[in-house]
């Protein structure tokens, strides 16, 4: 019969420790989630947030304390870790030390009592698919980071799973290596239609790999989608602030109907429509406005924006450089870059006066008590 | 804690609860009733429970003095030892003297020694015929027999336990944290006094502690050149073989038996609880030098007078051994390798066998304790583990006084035999297998294992392709702890000889009663020799460095 629901399902898992003071902390917390063949999906959030936890459950590593993962529909509870075929690339890589590139690589066929010719056909191919190529009879210790990352990731290449888990690939890698292994992992998947599991705290590499993020804090499911929709239409704060990185600024409803809304910020009045604000909007009602920095347009001309300040900060980051805006007691975050099409943009200084417009149809409004 | 789902987990696995239930039963047999059996004896007078016997002990003052004789000498030997074992690390790992290398391998050297060696070296050198008292001074003295000769001796003798302790702290403080301390503006010394003696402090009382125990329950040198300090250790001895007061010798065992459990848990506490100076543990990185030019020249001085002592004591068991009639007749002979080798070839022979037998037996045995107590969640984990590392804790001569006991009528007669050597080889130095089969386990980050199930290795192929060979120098390490330790073994073992089945150690004391010294030169050397050939062949075989083996010994 085949299958027609979700590949891999994740449904309604929990788990709970015990810390070091012998009391219980929930880890994952009811958390459902159903992933499609092929599909790349992140869990990310901050430490502490059960991701890894997560990951392991679904590898057979931990137990759930209920709920249960079902793969094609079938659920995987009682298949021991060793038969489930998810192979998983650490964060500190776990390579073993005391085996070649070629025998880690070749580790997961030799358990399947692969003929040795095979497993140098196989061990060969996915060396090569990661750039590997020479690098076989090495040790660990002898290999780069980089290196070590790849040789993790050809050893679960090589077993052809249909789902590969990864908790925090990259996290070891400098920043320049870590854009070109994001790379060479995406192109890996697209081209072998390999299902991906992936855990990071990082918000970019969530954002550029995945065809689906799904946020987690405290063991629960906040919000997934597709990474532009959820860096667009954050649906809480604590989203708005870990993915966007937003400015927080008060706002109070001065009218609403039923398509729209005027909120008044920092003395200003912007009208936004109802789908941008959570909940049904009152006048006089104090709402949070999240602001993010790319939407914050900078003006040298005092005269152009509906707001002014000065500057409080700079931080030049090469492409776009960061700036922090007084604006009475409340600060801004903008970011802009120093170069668009009409040329070089006069640098703005510490102390600098400067005007400032947002635009409304950015806005994401909160309500004050969640 | 187990819980009870990892309780179940277990039964599971039928093989290792056999093994656990196995485990408890050899250490229960062969470590809780021994001195289950002293405790007994020492408080029974005709099959009723007293405590007349202790108090006899602590009424007549002989008793009374070898317990302070015994604290004594612990506390004064502890003290020299660790300043000197500090003095030596420091030197070595922060003080950028010259000759890392060679220092390195002269604060070991005094580890594979017989424990008595320095004794017959001192009686040789500063006894009544010594060469230095009575040749080159001159001096009619009865020579440094008592508490100054023990002094010399045991610091000799254990200040490498000082120093293995103190460098592997010493060398895990991270270097960025001197260097730190300097950039923020403070001298050397300063930096010596708030940044690396204070990181040192729990690696300073741990190592006071175990010398302190390791010299109170010391048999050897005080037994050669004692005199008339009494100790403990000697005391036992003489009232239960000597003078077959058993329920005597049986008491001063506990009294000797209490501290050193203390101690010993205490130490590892403070282990336990200093071991923030190994949390960064970047042991590879190498610091820079902490110390000026005049600082460097007194360290070294400081290290080559050691070296030159511990030099002078082996070359005089070597010079001792070709020598006729030391003190009377100063001529070349090969007398005493001949007749050495007719006294004693059968007894090394059999010592050699029967350490090769407990050798393989103890670092299995560690490492099977280890696995279990690191990786398998049951009920009673920390039980085994406080059981296997018990008898560390534990006097040799109350381990020999209760082996007497307790295998000497059925159901365990086995006194006299060979498989009663074997057990006390075995039971005496598994915590040493046991630890560092757990240090090593803690060093294979789990995640390497379980990388191997996820990529669909069953526990068994985890265990043989990646756990075994990854603490494999563990293993090692324990083994030729366990040999060396079984050759150079006394305090337990004289209790346990027979006619047909003697230790070389023994012999080797004997000889030194009836003042063969030049016999018991050669046995010494001889003995030295093969420990140092072992360890020379374990290293060829397994491809393992000096460090990685000796790492275990503390």
């Amino acid at each position: 019969m085949l299958h027609t629901g979700a590949y891999l399902e994740i449904r309604g898992i929990s788990k709970a420790f015990r810390d070091g003071r012998g009391n219980r902390v929930t880890a994952v917390d009811r958390l459902s989630l159903q992933i499609d063949r092929g599909e790349f999906v992140t869990l990310i959030g901050p430490s502490g947030c059960g991701k890894t936890t997560t990951l392991r459950i679904v590898s057979g590593m931990e137990h759930a304390d209920s709920g249960d993962i079902l793969l094609e529909g079938k659920s995987l509870a009682g298949i021991p870790p060793q038969q489930r075929n998810m192979p998983m690339v650490f964060q500190s890589y776990a390579l073993f030390p005391h085996m070649t590139v070629f025998d880690n690589i070749a580790y997961g066929l030799r358990t399947r009592g692969m003929t040795a010719n095979a497993i140098a056909h196989d061990v060969a191919l996915a060396s090569q698919m990661v750039d590997l190529a020479g690098v076989e009879h090495r040790y660990p210790g002898e290999l780069s980071g980089g290196q070590q990352q790849r040789v993790a990731l050809a050893r679960a290449l090589v077993l052809k799973p249909r789902i590969i888990l990864f908790d925090e690939p990259l996290s070891n890698l400098d920043p320049r290596l870590r854009t070109q292994t994001r790379r060479a992992i995406r192109r890996v998947q697209e081209l072998l239609g390999i299902t991906i599991l992936y855990v990071t705290h990082d918000q970019s590499e969530a954002l550029s790999l995945s065809d689906r993020v799904v946020i987690m804090n405290h063991g629960r499911l906040i919000q997934e989608g597709h990474p532009r929709d959820v860096y667009h239409t954050p649906v809480s704060p604590f989203v708005a602030d870990f993915i966007a990185n937003a400015t927080f600024l008060d706002g109070v409803v001065e009218s609403a109907d039923d398509t729209s809304a005027d909120v008044r910020i920092l003395g200003q009045l912007y009208r936004v429509s109802r789908e941008q604000i959570q909940g049904t909007p009152e006048v006089g009602q104090d709402l949070l406005v999240a602001v993010i920095p790319e939407t914050v347009f900078l003006h040298t001309d005092t005269g152009r924006g509906e707001l002014t300040g000065s500057v409080e900060a700079v931080a030049f980051t090469g492409p776009l450089t960061e700036y922090t805006v007084g604006c009475g007691d409340t600060w801004i975050t903008a970011v802009r870059a120093e170069r668009n099409s009409t040329g070089v943009l006069h640098p703005l200084e510490t102390g600098d006066p400067v005007a400032i417009s947002l635009d409304s149809s950015t806005f994401r409004l909160y309500r004050t008590d969640p | 804690m187990a819980t009870t789902a990892q309780n179940r987990a277990i039964l599971r696995e039928p093989a290792v609860v056999a093994t656990i239930i196995l485990m408890f039963l050899l250490l229960g047999l062969f470590i809780l009733y021994p001195i289950f059996s002293v405790l007994r004896l020492s408080l029974t007078q005709q099959g009723s429970f007293s405590v007349d016997v202790y108090r006899e002990l602590f009424n007549r003052p002989r008793y009374l003095r070898s317990i302070t004789n015994s604290v004594m000498l612990g506390t004064v030997v502890a003290t020299i030892a660790t300043i000197v074992g500090f003095v030596f690390a420091f030197a070595i790992y922060r003080g950028g003297i010259k000759g890392r290398r060679f220092f390195q391998t002269m604060a070991i050297l005094p580890i594979i020694s017989p424990p008595f060696m320095f004794a017959l070296s001192v009686i040789l050198l500063f006894g009544r015929n010594g060469l230095v008292t009575a040749r080159l001074l001159g001096l009619d003295t009865s020579g440094l027999y008592g508490l100054p000769g023990l002094i010399l001796v045991q610091t000799v003798n254990l200040f490498p336990i000082a120093y293995l302790t103190l460098s592997g702290i010493l060398q895990n403080i991270d270097p960025d944290l001197e260097t730190g301390a300097m950039n923020l503006g403070a001298s050397r010394f300063t930096v010596f006094r708030t940044i690396t003696v204070p990181l040192a402090i729990p690696g300073i009382l741990a190592s006071w502690l175990v010398v302190f125990v390791t010299s109170m329950t010391d048999f050897g040198n005080p037994i050669m050149i004692g005199g008339s300090f009494d100790v403990l250790s000697v005391q036992a001895y003489l009232e239960f073989t000597g003078m077959g007061n058993l329920p005597r010798g049986a008491a001063l065992a506990v009294l000797l038996l209490i501290p050193t459990v203390l101690v010993y848990f205490l130490q590892r506490a403070i282990m336990k609880r200093g071991s923030y100076a190994t949390v960064t543990g970047k042991s590879s990185r190498r610091g820079r030098p902490n110390t000026g030019r005049g600082m460097r020249v007194i360290l070294m001085t400081f290290c080559s007078a050691v070296t030159f002592l511990v030099v002078l004591f082996y070359g005089t068991i070597v010079f001792g051994s070709f020598v006729r009639l030391w003190g009377v007749d100063w001529s070349f002979t090969l007398d005493h390798f001949s007749y050495s080798w007719d006294v004693g070839f059968v007894t090394l022979r059999n010592t050699i066998m029967l350490a090769l037998i407990a050798t393989p037996l103890t670092a299995f045995m560690g490492l099977i304790i280890a696995f279990l107590t690191i990786r398998k969640h049951f009920f009673g984990r920390s039980a085994l583990s406080f059981l296997s590392l018990l008898s560390y804790a534990i006097p040799g001569t109350a381990i020999g006084i209760g082996y007497v006991l307790a295998f000497n009528a059925a159901p365990f007669r086995w006194s006299g035999t060979a498989f009663i050597l074997v057990t006390a080889y075995v039971f005496r130095n598994v915590p040493i297998a046991v630890e560092s089969g757990i240090a090593a386990l803690k060093q294979i980050s789990a995640e390497i294992e379980e990388s191997s199930t996820n990529l669909g290795a069953n526990s068994s192929q985890t265990f043989r392709q990646v756990t075994l060979p990854l603490i494999k120098p563990a293993f090692f390490a324990g083994a030729t702890f366990t040999f060396v330790r079984s050759m150079t073994a006394i305090s337990a073992i004289i209790f346990l000889v027979s006619a047909r089945w003697n230790h070389v150690t023994v012999l080797i004391l004997a000889q030194t009663e009836i003042m063969r010294l030049g016999v018991a030169s050669v046995m010494s050397t001889i003995l030295i020799i093969i420990i140092m050939a072992f360890i020379y062949l374990i290293m060829k075989a397994t491809g393992l460095k000096r460090d990685q083996i000796f790492s275990s010994a503390q």
